[in-house]
């Protein structure tokens, strides 16, 4: 009995070691983590390239760049496999770029790929560049050297973008192409001599096929309506001399049916600070000028997505439960269009500047207590 | 042969054995005595005024005199093997009657000394000797009631004292004489604790011990009043505790004197002790060898930077690591104090700086298996350090094959064998702070 359990035992360590196959799993030193992928079209065929942090003992740790072509994108990838010596480990890659003129051709079938590769994550934040690729790439890592830390930096959740850029994920672009109610707007960015990244703006996609530009002011409104978390540190120019920033938004979205029409008002209330303002305007004046701004701004901003049958800031999305699959097929071309929207925005100053203002009425006010 | 002839034959083969005359009012006696155990000028004035007292008193009732200290005759074996336990005898040679007596014995005992195994900051700071004796009288001192009693039993050919402690309504007493039946019916010597494991039928191969050691009268008393078993053996400096419970790793009751908001967050910091201690190395190995996609892309590079030239597996380099760690844990142990300082410099600092420049491990690893060996000490007891050191290696084996799904095998088959132990119905993992009573029948 005694000897038969230890036989037990020994066989079922023996299988645990010859099932594991661990002899085949490369330690961390062997595997390159590429950080970035860039994806261009050079006739016909997928051109891919990786940045891949090189890190040498006692010196600054380097970018590489790899590139390869090939008919698919994993045959590019492959094609850059068989260049370098250790295994390719996509699971890092923080950061897809993509060529702009493959969002003209559609980037559909792109995203489908990636999302179909097991070891690419889901993560990575997507951007369109307008540069040629290979130039792009270059001047980040020659930025990466002049500099030291930035490409990371896009990796740090913490220290991303700011709320004038739409940073999209790479499962958010694949729900926004795939979804009947809702698009995408991808981010256009650019290498630039000073600064290391640049954002022009974004790209909205419809059924994977770029249809519409937004600019930087833009791509703000659409993250204050789309519930984006943090507006801290968000400055809004008001005219050429006037600039506020913003401390608390939120955003209500009020439907109503009368019998085919939607009528939607959107109500956006603002908590602001003044950040920078002529001496002879008043609370009054700037509070005024900015709803009158915001508004405007944000009204064009709809009609201009509704003209172009494009969806990114889920006003169909907060409707959709009222639809059936059917309905919903068609929704963007045939009701999202017809919806007539409405903004309304009311501001508060909480805060004026902390400076002596003249113009304002703090001490008349007092003064006429003091008399009562 | 009369019993001066076959004293004198016994002094023949024991020289240390001595016999002494001396006559008092007329009557010879004979005191006997090992030479060893017996510190005779001490002894001599007890002994004549214990002789002349008692001439005086065997007229007065013979009530008075209690069994042991009063003349009788009785046989030779009997009497040699009280000379054994330390004893003296005082032989009448007119009545043929002896007298034994307890002596001033020899110093072979050490005085009570500051604990050295368990040192506690705030807390008594006596602790065990080698006499049983002198521990029982500890715990008595400690816990002044007629509500302790003490068992004794002694086997084998040692002729080894075992002694119980029992607190009445808190100790469970069939248990503690089913456990004396055990000491008492065991064939073979017991010489270690690890006979008493044996004897008890506890595996000899178990990870955690069921016996647990303390060196402190303070714990020892605790455990008393939680329902445990106390027991000492003779010639072992520890009160031997059965019913380990997994607590027990990481509470120890002179924590009570701190602030009780510090002993949570000292709780705490033990439980994280132990899971550095038991995870830190087998993480290791599985985020460097099969899943590094779940380290942070900078931690990845700094890994993959101080990995550079290291020309073998994560799993080699960390048993290689370990094992170096083991030997200078045990060579300090083994050396004198002064020495086993140097042993720890050199180990340590040296041998750890000049590994990493050799590229024979990587940095990240030093840190690692520093974290490891730090985490280890705060352990309660040392030898549940022990367990959780032999743990360890399991879990590095699981993460080598399997990785992250390895690493959460392995501790789900340590939970489940930590899940499974027992001592006599008891089970080791134990919610219930108060005790053994209900839970055991």
């Amino acid at each position: 009995m005694k000897r038969n359990y230890w036989i037990k035992i020994i066989i079922s360590f023996v299988l645990l070691a010859l099932l594991s196959g661990c002899w085949d799993s490369r330690d961390i030193n062997y595997r390159s983590t590429p950080i970035l992928m860039g994806v261009t079209k050079d006739e016909d065929l997928y051109h891919v390239y990786l940045i891949i942090p090189v890190s040498v003992v006692s010196e600054q740790r380097n970018l590489a760049k790899v590139d390869g072509k090939g008919a698919t994108i994993v045959d590019a990838i492959e094609q850059i496999k068989k260049k370098i010596e250790t295994t390719i480990d996509l699971e890092h890659i923080g950061f897809v770029v993509l060529g702009e003129e493959l969002g003209r051709e559609g980037i559909g079938k792109i995203i489908n790929t990636f999302m179909r590769m097991r070891d690419m994550p889901a993560t990575p934040t997507v951007a369109f560049t307008q540069e040629d690729m290979d130039s792009y790439i270059d001047q980040m890592i020659e930025t990466f050297q002049k500099v030291g830390v930035p490409i990371f930096g896009f990796l740090e959740k913490q220290a991303g973008w700011e709320i004038y850029n739409p940073e999209v994920s790479l499962w958010q672009v694949y729900r926004g192409i795939h979804s009947y109610t809702s698009d995408i707007a991808i981010p256009i960015i650019s290498s630039n001599e000073n600064l290391e990244m640049d954002y022009f703006g974004a790209s909205v996609l419809k059924n994977g096929k770029i249809v519409e530009t937004l600019d930087a002011l833009e791509v703000l409104l659409m993250n204050l309506l789309n519930n984006e978390e943090n507006v801290i540190k968000t400055f809004i120019t008001i005219d050429e001399t006037t600039d506020v920033e913003l401390v608390e938004r939120d955003v209500e979205y009020d439907y109503k049916y009368n019998g085919d029409q939607i009528d939607l008002t959107i109500k956006l209330e603002f908590v602001m600070i003044v950040a920078e303002a002529e001496d002879h305007l008043n609370d009054e004046d700037i509070q005024k000028k900015f709803e009158e701004k915001v508004e405007k701004d944000t009204l064009q901003l709809v009609k201009k997505l509704q003209d172009k049958h494009a969806d990114v800031l889920g006003i169909s999305n907060r409707i959709r439960k009222n639809y059936t699959h059917n309905e919903l097929k068609n929704f963007l071309n045939e009701t999202y269009p017809n919806i007539n929207v409405k903004v309304e925005v009311e501001a508060v100053i909480e805060n004026n500047g902390k400076i002596r203002n003249l113009n304002n009425d703090d001490f008349e006010d007092w003064d006429k207590q003091k008399q009562d | 042969m009369d019993f001066i002839n076959q004293i004198e034959d016994l002094k023949q083969k024991n020289k240390d054995l001595q016999m002494k005359s001396v006559i008092i009012k007329g009557i010879p006696y004979d005191v006997v005595g090992f030479e060893s155990l017996v510190d005779f000028s001490a002894t001599w004035e007890m002994v004549e005024t214990l002789v002349r007292h008692e001439e005086e008193k065997s007229s007065e009732p013979n009530s008075l005199h209690s069994k042991e200290t009063s003349w009788k005759k009785m046989e030779f074996n009997k009497q040699i093997k009280t000379l054994y336990e330390g004893k003296v005898i005082i032989w009448n040679r007119e009545k043929e009657m002896s007298l034994i007596i307890d002596p001033v014995s020899q110093p072979l005992y050490r005085s009570i000394e500051v604990p050295v195994n368990e040192t506690t900051i705030y807390g008594a700071k006596d602790a065990f000797t080698e006499n049983s004796q002198q521990n029982i009288g500890l715990l008595r001192s400690k816990y002044q009631s007629k509500d302790v009693e003490v068992i004794t039993t002694q086997h084998g050919k040692r002729n080894r004292r075992f002694s119980f402690l029992i607190l009445k309504g808190t100790t469970e007493e069939h248990m503690v004489e089913m456990i004396k039946k055990k000491i008492e019916d065991y064939p073979n010597e017991i010489k270690q604790v690890k006979d008493i494991h044996v004897a008890f039928g506890f595996s000899k191969f178990s990870l955690i011990t069921r016996v647990n050691s303390t060196e402190l009268p303070e714990n020892a008393m605790e455990y008393i009043e939680q329902g445990k078993i106390v027991f000492f053996m003779d010639g072992y400096p520890f009160a031997l505790v059965l019913f380990n419970t997994v607590f027990d790793v990481f509470k120890q009751p002179s924590d009570s004197n701190y602030l009780s908001a510090f002993v949570y967050s000292l709780y705490l910091l033990r439980i994280v002790g132990i899971m550095i201690a038991v995870l830190l190395p087998g993480l290791y190995v599985a985020l460097i060898t099969i899943n590094p996609e779940m380290l942070k892309v900078q931690l990845a590079l700094s890994i993959t930077e101080s990995r550079q030239f290291v020309p073998y597996p994560a799993f080699i380099e960390i048993i290689i690591m370990l094992l170096l760690i083991e030997l200078i844990t045990e060579a300090a142990v083994r050396l004198p104090l002064s020495i086993s300082n140097t042993i720890g410099v050199v180990g340590g600092i040296i041998l750890g700086q000049a590994i990493v420049e050799a590229s024979l491990v990587s940095g990240v690893l030093i840190i690692i298996i520093a974290a490891t060996t730090i985490a280890n000490g705060i352990i309660v007891n040392f030898e549940n350090g022990i367990t959780l050191r032999l743990m360890k290696y399991i879990i590095v084996v699981f993460s080598a094959m399997f990785g992250i799904l390895g690493h959460v095998i392995g501790l789900l088959v340590l939970c489940s064998y930590i899940a499974r132990i027992t001592s006599f119905g008891v089970p080791y993992v134990r919610w219930k702070k108060e005790g053994i009573q209900s839970e055991n029948q």
